[in-house]
């Protein structure tokens, strides 16, 4: 397949498409030189603050999440790679405005080398940050094996309890404690139909046969599932949930956040179908669903696929879903 | 070797990497998202900008390690940034001399910087699958020998450890999710570190 997309030059993707985003969003975000993404209002933040890294080329994410009530800086890096420590460190004595800052990191291998030399400036240098990360694809490896489990769109509904957690005047210590906690009770599973290409390079990202699908796949079109002959929306939405149900032991009387996140060019209709499927399966189980979201938040350029997120909810983790906020892609 | 000639090896490698940009993101294609070309060629221009600030090397490769951890490319930049950190502090500020003393306490310091942030060893299909066996030729060279042979054994080590790779199965980055599709392809990381090496010794013969 060739790269068709309404790009410039490749090694300017990353900055136009910042420029973009603050442009579109003055009243909400501000750009720094080096790419920091800034909550227009981080100086006037009597609390804690919250801050993440990634790559971009998954847009929304990340980004596209700060503001008031998510988050106050996003390091983007490059396309699909993680930023390196310097600007994070830099960007996390900017977020500070006096209650500390909580530092929330995906995990995959670049994202968490750059956390973890950030992590040795800030203890160097006496910050006060606390580190989470996220990592609840269950595709790749078991719950127990945490370590290898990547952090997918997870990471958005958790800046989003973060935020919510800090707005509330929590401690950093509280804010960190109640991300963790929903971050533990996360499951993410991916469905992938067709790949995209590099924006950069153009290079094919995945290859999927004509009449396949991969259920289990990275952020960035890496492999690691099962392929199979491409299904109807109910019987691959039934296929992922209870991997998803059974992955994070989901009891009947429980309350779930339920996510289907577009991976990019599979269509609002695609997602909102899969949703209606889900949520049938899960009141027919007697599981409720209590929070949700279905659009594309974070994407992998024109992928076609999605990703099934659920969570488990309980009344404070529901206040600070709820709660105000206003980013470029997300308002409540 | 006096330092300008020594300098001249990493301009020697820095151009090495940026020529096979293309090489190095097809070998990424493979098993990961095809952009190691591209990181290494940028980690290459900031090691050339600050060879010609002219600065001593200690001051040289600190402040290049800081300039390599503000890139955007991923997992390589925190590990390039880290590997010229550790050889920043092998240096001995001031001298205008090179010997093999300086290459082996550089690379020294390079391992124990990379050793605290990755515990990836050979057989792991990684940059260190080349760095190790080279750093173990540069630490096993007599006193006596010069700069340009250690070089060059290590260059050959580094070669055949990146070789090697096609041989193993990925356990880092996001290449480890393929399982086996990554057996067969020669990696990534390993092959610009073995760029790089072999770029020192050539500069070295100039």
């Amino acid at each position: 397949m060739k790269m068709k997309k309404f790009i410039n030059k490749p090694e300017n993707l990353t900055r136009e498409l910042l420029e973009g985003l603050a442009l579109s969003n003055p009243e909400t975000i501000e750009l720094t030189d080096n790419n920091l993404v800034v909550n227009k209002y981080l100086d006037e933040a009597e609390r804690v603050t919250v801050v993440s890294i990634g790559g971009t080329g998954h847009e929304p994410a990340l980004s596209g999440f700060v503001g008031e009530g998510m988050l106050d800086i996003s390091v983007p890096g490059d396309i699909f790679a993680a930023p390196g420590p310097a600007p994070v460190i830099e960007a996390l004595k900017k977020a500070d405005q006096g209650k500390g800052v909580l530092f929330i990191v995906l995990n995959h291998a670049g994202d968490m080398l750059t956390g973890n030399l950030t992590m040795k400036a800030v203890e160097k240098q006496k910050l006060n940050v606390l580190k989470v990360v996220t990592q609840e694809d269950i595709s790749n490896a078991p719950r127990d094996d945490a370590d290898n489990r990547r952090g997918l769109v997870g990471c958005v509904p958790l800046y989003k309890i973060a935020g919510g957690a800090a707005a509330s005047g929590k401690s950093l210590a509280e804010v960190a404690e109640i991300a963790q906690n929903f971050a533990d009770n996360m499951a993410t599973i991916a469905v992938a139909a067709r790949g995209a290409t590099h924006p950069a390079t153009g290079g094919m990202i995945s290859t999927l046969g004509e009449d396949e699908m991969e259920v289990g796949m990275g952020q960035h079109g890496e492999g690691g599932g099962g392929r199979m002959t491409l299904a109807t929306a109910d019987e691959t939405a039934e296929i992922m949930l209870n991997s998803l149900l059974k992955d994070l032991d989901v009891k009947q009387g429980e309350k779930l956040m339920l996510i289907i996140n577009g991976s990019g060019s599979t269509t609002l209709m695609e997602q909102l179908i899969v949703f209606r499927k889900c949520y049938k399966l899960l009141e027919e189980k007697g599981i409720e669903v209590v929070a949700s979201v279905v659009d594309e938040l974070l994407t992998v350029q024109e992928t076609a696929g999605f990703q099934m997120f659920i969570a488990r909810m309980n009344d404070e983790l529901l206040d600070y879903w709820n709660a105000p906020c206003e980013t470029p892609y997300w308002t409540k | 070797m006096e330092v300008n000639n020594f300098k001249q090896c990493f301009v020697y490698a820095a151009d090495l990497l940026i020529e096979q940009k293309g090489y190095l993101c097809e070998l990424d294609g493979v098993a990961g998202d095809g952009d190691h070309g591209i990181t290494m060629s940028k980690v290459a221009q900031a090691l050339k900008l600050r060879l010609d600030e002219g600065d001593g090397l200690e001051t040289l490769f600190s402040d290049l390690a800081w300039d390599i951890f503000g890139i955007g490319g991923g997992a390589a930049v925190s590990l390039w940034g880290s590997l010229f950190l550790g050889m920043a502090a092998g240096i001995q500020e001031g001298s205008d001399l090179a010997d093999i003393e300086t290459l082996q306490d550089m690379f020294t310091c390079a391992l124990e910087e990379l050793r605290t942030i990755t515990a990836a060893d050979i057989g792991d299909k990684t940059m260190m699958d080349a760095f190790i066996p080279a750093y173990k030729q540069i630490m096993a060279c007599e006193p006596e020998a010069s700069i340009q042979d250690a070089l060059e054994v290590a260059s050959m080590a580094a070669k055949k450890g990146a070789q090697d790779t096609k041989k193993f199965k990925a356990k880092y980055g996001r290449a480890k999710n393929l399982g086996d599709i990554s057996i067969g392809s020669q990696d990534p990381g390993a092959t610009s570190m073995s760029l790089f090496l072999e770029g020192l010794y050539k500069g070295s013969l100039l």
